[in-house]
């Protein structure tokens, strides 16, 4: 064991993990020594196009990788004390829904169709009873926490075609705090749903955040979601964290890696007459080469000849991290 | 839920209609002369001409289906030009056989199949499934009759274990339920199968995993549910198609069912017979997917939807 962060507001610590698909012939490098940590209490935001690889991150924090095909090749995901990459199938299904809990994309199809919501928010409790409920508790439970999202517990008997979308997110987020987890994971909870609804539903996890002193990883391509709920922002570009920093860092401070820059420059200024989106030219680099260099070279505007060669290191300025070479020396600390 | 029901029975009624219409006008075309059917070679032309006269065959094709009609609906069939006897009788001595047989069959189809597919889904890529998907694909490809020889040269004539035809035991079923279940085992559980890792790749599987549910948990109270309605549609098919289509097996082993009813009456231009055998099958055919549609209501919500 390396040494223990001993910092006890750190709820949840990846030390350079590296996720990989691996089938007959190719290898795809999806997650690459990604470092982050999640502090008690707070949400992380991880931003990123598709593609970035922050869905196969959340669900290496889950262990629900495809067992045939994905793999945590090497790194540490702390939890607490225990390191889950190494923990066996019966001891992670403890943490599931349990210690940890995670919000899929869709609510239309997260929701077991022939099952009715109040069967299937009961099956979380169920599941993790260890302070034995009896029957009639459980379905207490379930009353409360249909409550707690709104929606009238009386409709615990229907079955998920009979709600709409967003009725269906809040069912999945009810089935996931349940029971109570110290860390929620919201894989873009919000990008199914309509701009009003999305609205209503941040909200809702925003109070229930601090309602159950829970801690959030919020994986999301969009950056209002972000600033309207995230204490902290990571930029995952081809799996790896770009840029990480609080929401100041983020939204407020001067530097930022090129991509940032570009992301926020694609974001259209409704104040200024523009004929065109100013989108970030190119695309990701293929996910199954090994690159030598900054991986994001091809696309950057800024690009200098040792960008190619040299892969650059996490930069820190205090809170704020930077993985770019312009950020070697001096420039970064213009801020 | 009774309403339902009760609504797709009416539903029937003009189907019967058009099916004994069908059916009814089809033999009437088929050229013969029912006289000569009942009295054979032995009578009279005048006598042959007499009975003809009483059946009413020269009357109108109109008036002899309002006829007909008529009969139906008070449960009058009319009589086997053969055996003088009364049609419904005479199915209703042999239907039972066939009905017995079908379920029977159909039931262990399910018995096996199910159980089979799921095993094989959840062990996909082990050596177990591939055993199981290269013999399902044999079994279904085995042609019945084929099957059934088979089984008698080796389970009656070899090893003398079993009846190799005729009623009275349960020996005597064990052949003819297996020529009818095993290639029926071998398509169900492949089905099975195939639709089983289908829906472990849903959403709402990955949602339970997450929510910490074992692997068994996921297979029998997430999945199994939706694996059922093509199950259901294959096992409902395949009882039908047993009740008519057992012919071939109910001939080999010597088995009294409908099957044979209906090849003697078709080979004999025993016309009765024939109409009636094929009204009651189709009744049967109906009934069959009614009971089907509301097994699916009891499996999936959305589709009780529909209905209530």
């Amino acid at each position: 064991m390396s040494e223990i962060n001993c910092d006890i507001n750190t709820v949840l610590e990846i030390e350079n993990l590296n996720v990989e698909y691996v089938n007959q012939n190719t290898r795809i490098y999806a997650v690459n020594g990604v470092n982050i940590t999640l502090k008690k209490g707070k949400t992380l935001a991880i931003v990123g196009e598709t593609g970035a690889g922050k869905t196969t991150l959340a669900y290496s924090i889950m262990q629900l990788l495809p067992s045939r095909t994905g793999r945590i090749k090497n790194g540490k995901i702390k939890f607490g004390k225990i390191d889950i990459v190494n923990l066996d199938e019966d001891s992670m299904r403890v943490i599931r829904g349990n210690l940890i809990s995670m919000i899929f994309q869709d609510p239309m199809t997260s929701l077991n169709p022939t099952i009715n919501v109040g069967m299937q928010i009961k099956e979380s409790i169920e599941l993790h009873n260890n302070d034995k409920k009896s029957k009639k508790q459980i379905n207490e439970s379930v009353d409360e926490i249909l409550t707690l999202v709104g929606i009238n517990p009386e409709r615990k008997d229907d079955y998920p075609h009979q709600f709409s979308g967003g009725m269906k997110q809040r069912i999945v987020i009810a089935m996931a705090l349940a029971c109570s987890p110290q860390i929620l994971i919201a894989d873009e909870p919000t990008t199914a749903l309509d701009v009003t609804i999305q609205a209503q539903v941040l909200n809702m996890m925003t109070i229930l955040k601090k309602q159950n002193d829970m801690s959030m990883i919020f994986i999301t391509h969009d950056l209002g979601v972000v600033a309207k709920i995230c204490d902290e922002v990571a930029v995952m570009y081809s799996g790896e964290i770009i840029e990480f920093g609080t929401f100041e860092d983020i939204y407020g401070g001067k530097s930022h890696h090129p991509y940032t820059d570009g992301l926020f420059g694609s974001i259209p200024d409704i104040k200024s007459d523009e004929k065109w989106l100013k989108p970030i030219q190119g695309l990701m680099p293929d996910p199954t080469l090994k690159i030598k260099g900054c991986r994001f070279a091809e696309r950057c505007s800024k690009c200098m000849d040792f960008c190619r060669e040299v892969h650059p290191k996490e930069y820190k300025v205090g809170s704020h991290m930077i993985r770019c070479h312009l950020f070697k020396q001096g420039i970064f600390s213009n801020e | 839920m009774l309403k339902f029901i009760i609504r797709r029975v009416l539903a029937m009624i003009p189907t019967i209609l058009l099916v004994i219409f069908i059916v009814f006008f089809i033999t009437n075309i088929i050229p013969g002369d029912p006289g000569r059917t009942i009295l054979g070679i032995k009578g009279s032309a005048k006598e042959v001409a007499l009975i003809n006269e009483e059946l009413g065959i020269d009357d109108p094709l109109l008036i002899k289906y309002v006829n007909y009609l008529k009969g139906v609906i008070v449960g009058d069939f009319g009589t086997s030009y053969i055996s003088r006897v009364s049609v419904l009788d005479e199915i209703s001595k042999k239907f039972p056989e066939t009905f017995k047989l079908a379920v029977i069959a159909t039931v262990v189809t399910a018995i096996f199949a199910i159980p089979i597919g799921i095993i094989s889904a959840t062990k996909q890529h082990s050596l177990l499934d591939a055993t199981i998907v290269i013999s399902s694909l044999g079994l279904a490809s085995i042609p019945g009759f084929w099957l059934a020889i088979v089984l008698i040269m080796i389970f009656s004539l070899n090893l003398g274990w079993l009846p190799t035809s005729g009623i009275g035991s349960i020996k005597h079923y064990i052949l003819p339920i297996a020529t009818l279940s095993l290639p029926a085992i071998g398509f169900l559980s492949r089905m099975v199968r195939a639709t089983m890792l289908e829906v472990l790749l849903q959403d709402y599987i990955r949602t339970a995993k997450a929510k910490g549910a074992t692997r068994r948990q996921i297979i029998f109270k997430h999945a199994l549910k939706n694996v059922l309605i093509p199950a259901v549609t294959i096992l409902g098919f395949g009882f039908s198609g047993m009740l008519s289509g057992a012919i071939i097996t109910e001939m080999i082993f010597g088995l009294p069912g409908i099957g044979q009813i209906v090849l003697n009456a078709v080979r004999m231009n025993n016309v009765p017979v024939v109409l009636g055998s094929t009204i009651l099958l189709s009744v049967s055919f109906m009934l069959v997917i009614l009971a089907m549609d509301i097994i699916y209501m009891l499996i999936d919500p959305r589709i009780r939807k529909q209905y209530i």
